[in-house]
């Protein structure tokens, strides 16, 4: 692949960047007619309306899912907003914070959490988004892979250097005792894959039993 | 503040009309309008306390009702609703002269709070 982002990659980014604002207004007159019919429940008394606190226990509900729709579409926004340009100044907490939650489905689908505990300070580094993306993502998605049922990946960012930043994706330790990532023959496709990708951010990937580490230098 | 007077402006007319309905539940007084062309016409035609107008519209934009509103030398104070984590477009309108802006969906009382203080902030 060439390390440039294709014109296809731009496309897809801007229909889906496009659709995410609509989503938004959808979401947008959901929360307002949902909120409306709170207001007008709070002017009514339990006498006149015996499901009252039913009533207002579902639009409760309604109004966390929004919530939670938003959250997702504001990563999901983002995420195909970095299609947008060939290289950008990013924030790398903000990039890996996205990929967690837009990787969540993923993980959930084999009952493992995905955690990333990343410290508020910025980290500004310029780069090929589009391509930063797609190697945390593989990074996630063998890490997932290798591991059994009900884990946890602790993901973390580590400055060694100017410039030079280590991306931890650390497995949980219940992993000794069932499986080894770092057994390349179970997931040849995939860890094929993750150097390809690493190769497109000048990156490196090192496999260790229970950890996959990305490390990126010079991105000062 | 009771009987604020508030126009609210966005193309997305269901939110809007339902906005202003919450709003009146809330005791201000509102008007609605779906384009930014009208919106500056009845803003010539009527005195009102703040303006909610949408960044994101068809034909005229928040950002251009905006710097309308400045060319006819208006103080009114304008909150701009912008996309969610849109913070950039928050800022820009700001430097255009927007007293404050919220992202959608928005929180209710969190409006009521900005149009409550932009009107003090404006006296």
């Amino acid at each position: 692949m060439d390390n440039k982002r294709s014109d296809e990659i731009e496309f897809f980014g801007k229909i889906t960047a496009g659709i995410t604002h609509e989503l938004k207004n959808v979401l947008a007159v959901i929360k307002e007619t949902s909120g409306l019919m709170g207001d007008l429940m709070d002017l009514t008394d339990t006498k006149s309306f015996q499901h009252k606190e039913r009533f207002q226990k579902s639009l409760s509900t309604i109004q966390k899912q929004i919530e939670n729709g938003v959250t997702l579409l504001t990563h999901l926004n983002k995420f195909a907003h970095a299609t947008d340009k060939e290289k950008a100044e990013i924030d790398l907490h903000e990039t890996v914070q996205e990929m967690t939650v837009l990787c969540g489905r993923y993980a959930r689908l084999k009952n493992i959490t995905l955690n990333a505990q990343l410290p508020d300070r910025i980290r500004k580094i310029t780069i090929c988004q589009v391509f930063l993306q797609m190697i945390l993502f593989s990074c996630i998605e063998y890490c997932i892979s290798g591991l059994p049922q009900q884990n946890q990946i602790d993901i973390s960012i580590l400055q060694k250097d100017k410039g030079d930043y280590e991306i931890k994706f650390d497995c949980s330790d219940e992993l000794a005792d069932s499986g080894d990532i770092s057994a390349e023959k179970s997931h040849p496709n995939l860890l094929d894959k993750l150097k390809k990708t690493a190769a497109l951010v000048q990156g490196e990937v090192f496999i260790e039993p229970s950890a996959v580490s990305l490390r990126l230098s010079s991105y000062a | 503040m009771k009987n604020l007077k508030i126009l609210l402006v966005d193309d997305e007319v269901e939110f809007v009309t339902t906005l202003a309905e919450r709003l009146r539940l809330r005791e201000f007084q509102t008007e609605i309008s779906a384009d930014g062309e009208e919106a500056l016409n009845l803003f010539d035609a009527s005195v009102f306390d703040v303006i909610v107008l949408d960044v994101f519209m068809p034909g005229m934009s928040g950002f251009d009702v905006l710097k309308e509103l400045k060319k006819r030398s208006s103080n009114i104070p304008v909150i701009l609703l912008t996309g969610h984590g849109a913070t950039e477009e928050g800022v820009e309108g700001m430097s255009l002269g927007a007293f404050d802006y919220l992202m959608k969906p928005i929180d209710i009382e969190e409006l009521t709070e900005k149009i409550n203080a932009a009107v003090k902030g404006n006296k």
